[in-house]
């Protein structure tokens, strides 16, 4: 399977009255056609960010994003306008993120209108085909989405991603608005599609459960910066950034048996507004040293396919 | 045999939904609120009156005759005679004409300039914000019975010069309205959600944005409607906009004033008649409103 996304140091900076606020800095990674990248990180981190930002949605500060090989990041006008079919957006709020004057049939219909394909009696059998896909029954075609619960809304936000048969979907937290007995639901119907159209995802999330049952790599984010990007296996069962072990160590365990070292993580976030040239997690850090503060360490391949971005890496982890 | 039975109840469920229009839905919704029925019926009835004034009058709004001036309301002149004699109920219901005419002229002309000018502020933002807000700072600086009268003078009389005299300075407020109404609603997610599957500028402001702030819209339409009719009397009252002997709401109550102490019917009837066009128009107006929402349907 081919490469489908890559993103080379891609940057996001917006303006503020206090700086340059670093939303996404430096930033790169590549995803394989039918993969799953997860992008784990706290509020704030940049994460959903990124995702609008190799969608185009925002434009980029630098860097460059590339689909098949194909750079795209200056690319405008019609040519931009097939490749946005192509890559499409799963919201995180299914409240916001539908409008409430249209009904069902419509927002699942609505990118098909915009984009002035097929006509509308192929458009509304499109539309039935794609509630069948993602489970949301027939006779709520002509409901506004007030009508329906967050579970059902979330379906249309699917069904409204996949109309255009899209090969690449950027899920921007899709579960993390909705119960947890829903959320399973989402996630398997996400899995499903995954597997029937051989879709390629960014799942952005804070929830770890939830990325590990979908990823096949993560990539842990921390304002604005990537500190450790590995296979979704190895990162749960050998998190080598300090930061990465905290986040971990946070994850509740239904039972009282298990002895828990905690790793805490205390004090604050960094601000990512002009950040210096230090370790963005140096204030949280217990092995914080001179280096970490006069220097920002660089993302390494320290293990096969295991990036970490610190420099105490090696000495934290016991490695050669 | 039964998979295929129940496939094809779904399927003809389908078509009662379908069946089921938008249009009607706020239809429905509308008859069964019962203060905007009301307003409808105070509506209904005014235009009536108005369209069809000879078969409910039959004097002539324009013949004088002195000796039955100022004549109080009897069997003979239902609201009485005015200054020249004239029988008001004619000139009430030939008035409205004029009075409602321009008035929803004018309210269409400053709702759509409202609705352009307000949405591209708004959407676009920018310098293109600075520009249209600043020109609307300028026109609503001057007072707007005073721009009426200048852009009046400058058009000349008539029936369409008046109702643009009267729009454009209901203009500059309308389109502040929509501009922050419009602010509010481009940052949504389902507006980035439009973009993100293709919709062009032009379709995200009609299809997911306009439709979202029609509340505001309809209350500020409604509400110009009733400031229009005085609006007009007022251009009329210093000869611009309708004319002398044409009769017209604004202008009837103006030439009471004079009589106020004195013949309290030249007041009284134009003035119940212009606060029935407004508080018909308001309830409808906002029944409307609330029709047109989905997420109010009971």
């Amino acid at each position: 399977m081919g490469e489908l996304i890559r993103v080379e140091n891609l940057k996001k900076y917006f303006p503020t009255p206090g700086g340059m606020l670093h939303a996404v800095d430096d930033v790169s990674f590549s995803i394989n056609e039918g993969e799953t990248l997860g992008v784990v990180g706290e509020s704030g981190c940049g994460k959903s960010t990124l995702g609008r930002v190799v969608l185009k949605l925002i434009e980029p500060t630098d860097g460059r994003i590339y689909y098949r090989g194909q750079d795209i990041t200056d690319l405008k006008g019609k040519s931009f306008a097939e490749l946005r079919k192509k890559m499409q957006i799963v919201f995180q709020d299914p409240y916001s993120s539908l409008n409430p004057r249209l009904c069902v049939s419509e927002l699942i219909a609505d990118p098909l209108k915009a984009n002035r394909m097929l006509d509308r009696r192929s458009r509304q059998e499109k539309v039935y085909e794609l509630m069948d896909m993602v489970g949301l029954s027939r006779r709520f075609a002509f409901s506004y989405p007030h009508e329906l619960d967050g579970g059902r809304r979330q379906r249309i936000g699917i069904a409204r991603a996949l109309v255009l048969d899209p090969d690449f979907i950027v899920c921007d937290e899709p579960v993390s608005a909705l119960d947890v007995s829903i959320q399973a639901q989402i996630l398997n119907l996400l899995q499903d599609l995954q597997q029937q159209r051989n879709l390629t995802y960014i799942f952005v999330t804070h929830d770890l459960s939830v990325v590990r049952h979908i990823s096949t790599n993560i990539m842990v984010m921390y304002v604005g910066v990537v500190v450790e990007k590995c296979e979704a296996k190895e990162l749960f069962k050998m998190p080598l950034h300090p930061y990465t072990k905290g986040l971990l160590s946070a994850i509740p365990i239904p039972s009282i048996d298990v002895p828990r070292n905690k790793v805490e993580l205390k004090g604050e976030l960094t601000s990512p507004v002009e950040p210096k040239n230090e370790c963005r997690f140096v204030a949280r850090c217990k092995y914080a040293s001179d280096l970490c503060r006069s220097q920002a360490p660089k993302f390494e391949e320290v293990l096969p396919n295991h990036f970490v971005s610190c420099h105490h890496v090696k000495e934290i982890n016991h490695l050669a | 045999m039964f998979w295929k039975s129940k496939r094809e109840t779904v399927k003809s469920l389908e078509e009662m939904t379908r069946r089921r229009s938008q249009w009607r839905d706020v239809m429905g919704r509308l008859f069964r609120n019962k203060t905007g029925f009301v307003g409808l019926c105070i509506c209904a009835i005014l235009i009536i009156l108005v369209v069809f004034a000879p078969v409910f009058t039959s004097y002539n709004p324009l013949k004088q005759s002195v000796p039955e001036r100022f004549l109080y309301p009897s069997s003979e002149h239902i609201f009485g005679t005015d200054d020249f004699g004239r029988d008001l109920w004619a000139r009430i219901l030939y008035g409205g004409r004029i009075s409602l005419l321009i008035a929803f002229i004018a309210v269409i002309i400053s709702t759509v300039g409202a609705i352009i000018l307000g949405s591209c502020a708004g959407y676009f933002g920018g310098a293109v914000d600075q520009i249209i807000t600043r020109v609307m700072d300028v026109m609503m600086s001057i007072p707007g019975l005073l721009l009426a009268i200048a852009i009046s003078s400058a058009l000349g009389a008539g029936l369409v010069n008046t109702a643009l005299a009267i729009a454009i300075p209901g203009i500059a407020p309308g389109a502040r309205i929509i501009r922050s109404t419009v602010m509010s609603i481009k940052d949504c997610e389902y507006v980035e959600a439009a973009k993100a599957s293709g919709s062009k500028n032009f379709r995200l402001i009609m299809i997911h944005i306009i439709p979202n702030c029609i509340a505001p819209l309809i209350v500020n339409a409604t509400l110009s409607i009733g400031g229009n009719i005085m609006a007009i009397s007022g251009l009329s009252f210093i000869g611009l906009g309708v004319q002398a002997p044409t009769p017209e709401w604004g202008a009837i109550l103006s030439t009471g004033k004079t009589y106020l102490r004195d013949f309290w019917p030249l007041v009284f009837f134009p003035a119940l008649f212009i606060m029935l066009t407004i508080l018909g128009f308001n309830l409808f107006g906002d029944a409307l409103r609330d029709a047109l929402d989905p997420r109010l349907k009971d």
